[in-house]
């Protein structure tokens, strides 16, 4: 399924699947990429319990991504409930210990909204390509059935997401960012977590006689940095949104998500290369009263490269109309029969969402290739 | 000894070739355990046919049908099961999603795959390769 659901029976299964996963596993898993040269069948035991893994672990995500937010509003409104009874509630009300019960009750949400979002960046990290599950693993089962027996199947798979820096290829930009809106961007960003911890750090340090001292300073520091973060501030607003519009930056993602070789049972050698392109377009302009806009469109190319050998014992050419589009010849070598296929994809989108290669699709370019020949007796 | 009848294969099909455990209600052929749906329960306290020495339906009793069978009588709940696409989860056979995959691709794709049967029906011809006069160059160099 691509779509992640809700359910709270794949969050244990998730944490079961990864604790049993082996090394070769857990190295695909960090490292986000699959290579290596094997049988289609040790192939499938290697992939079938990190796609599960993967299945569970998305599911997981996404439920851990739902609780966080309804136990930290929930702990939210508890919290404020909890200030609201005690400054207003009638002295009856108080003694009754529904206080505690409301304290106790926002001590847990914020427990549980703590333990999902932990839980949701830990699997987050450990997230693949859907494409692992969707398409590489289908198609090396169908090599289990259509491979040679006891052939090796090369593979090398991408399986991070597309917008990683890894896949950067380039950036271009139509203004050149200036090093003060660089630096203001460093300083708000550093004030602000200093800020942070101040507050934290005084509003929640243990009473401990020699700390006095610290307690002070700590509040000193927060006061400080509240007032120079506000007016940096106003500072930081007029470098961001001065200079020239439109502002446009154009960033290019060369994702080449998967390349495979096999020998299928009739001893017919087929390889195949996909590239993903991916463009990502940021536009930030002001609107006629002024408003400064960011909007975002996103282009993707996707090439799929097809390399098929029929062998010359098994085939012979068969004479027919050649197919249109995508179809291209090579030059046949003398033991086989090579067929070259490229066919190029494009799609545009105002938000970040393609969907992923269909295995039909590539199954069919294949199929016209086998269209070109016939058997020999 | 019976050999498993069921085509195995994408592009080009092959008799499975194993040791045939039972008969298809449906489409009669023999076929091995691994083909079998429903796994090795559905055949178990069923008697042997005496004269070919596998398991058939007998009269009164739940079909016995081959994965290919069961894929293509039970397109709805089949397609139901991998809307989407392939799920490692939500499969307790993935063997049924390969040949319901395999069938689905057939009917919409018009492709006939290559058989074992065709290749003693098939004739060489020597100038099948000698195309000059086409301007798209299939001919050896």
């Amino acid at each position: 399924m691509d779509k992640p659901v809700f359910t709270l029976k794949s969050f244990w299964l998730a944490i079961r699947y990864f604790l049993f996963l082996n090394n070769e596993q857990t190295k695909i898993l960090l490292l986000r990429k699959i290579e290596g040269n094997k049988s289609a069948v040790d192939w499938i035991s290697t992939l079938d319990s990190l796609t599960k893994f993967d299945e569970h672990a998305d599911n997981a995500r996404h439920t851990c991504f739902v609780l966080g937010w309804w136990t930290l509003l929930l702990g939210t409104v508890a919290y404020i409930g909890e200030l609201i009874f005690l400054k207003n509630a009638p002295m009856t009300w108080l003694e009754s210990g529904f206080s505690g019960i409301l304290s106790k009750a926002y001590s847990i949400l914020f427990f549980l909204a703590f333990i999902s979002w932990l839980f949701y960046f830990l699997f987050k990290r450990v997230d693949l390509e859907n494409r692992l599950r969707l398409f590489v693993y289908p198609l090396v089962k169908i090599l289990t059935e259509e491979g040679k027996e006891n052939s090796l199947v090369a593979l090398n798979c991408q399986l991070a997401v597309p917008r990683s820096k890894r896949y950067k290829t380039g950036v271009k930009k139509n203004f050149t960012p200036s090093a003060f809106r660089i630096w203001m961007n460093r300083i708000m960003l550093s004030i602000i977590t200093l800020g942070i911890l101040s507050v934290l750090l005084f509003n929640f340090m243990p009473e401990f006689p020699g700390l006095h001292q610290l307690d002070r300073l700590a509040g000193e520091f927060a006061g400080f940095f509240i007032i120079t973060g506000f007016v940096l501030f106003f500072v930081w607003i007029f470098s961001t949104f001065g200079g020239k519009y439109p502002k446009i930056t154009n960033t290019i993602y060369t994702y080449p998500w998967l390349s495979f070789s096999a020998r299928m049972a009739d001893d017919t050698v087929l390889s195949a290369d996909f590239i993903d392109t991916l463009l990502v377009r940021e536009v930030v302009k002001t609107n006629p009263r002024g408003k400064v806009k960011t909007k975002y469109k996103y282009g993707l190319k996707r090439l799929t490269s097809i390399t098929i050998g029929f062998d010359k014992d098994n085939y012979a050419y068969n004479a027919s109309t050649p197919a249109k589009g995508s179809f291209i010849q090579q030059k046949p070598n003398d033991k086989r029969h090579a067929f070259k296929i490229k066919d190029k994809e494009k799609y545009s989108a105002i938000v970040e969402k393609f969907q992923t290669p269909k295995l039909d699709k590539f199954l069919g370019l294949v199929a016209k290739a086998y269209g070109k020949v016939k058997q020999v007796a | 000894m019976k050999r498993c009848q069921i085509k195995t294969g994408f592009f080009v099909l092959k008799e499975c070739g194993a040791v045939a455990v039972a008969q298809c209600s449906n489409c009669k052929k023999n076929f091995c355990i691994d083909h079998i749906y429903g796994g090795l329960q559905t055949i178990q306290n069923r008697k042997k046919d005496e004269q070919s020495g596998l398991i058939k339906t007998q009269t009164g009793e739940e079909p016995i049908l081959c994965l290919e069978c069961y894929a293509k009588k039970n397109k709805e709940t089949v397609q139901k099961q991998y809307q989407g696409g392939y799920s490692s989860v939500n499969t307790t056979d993935d063997l049924l999603w390969y040949f319901y995959m395999r069938d689905s691709f057939y009917r919409d794709t018009s492709f006939r795959p290559f058989d074992d049967d065709d290749k003693d029906s098939i004739k060489t011809h020597s100038n099948d390769f000698d195309d000059d006069n086409s301007s798209n160059t299939f001919h050896d160099s």
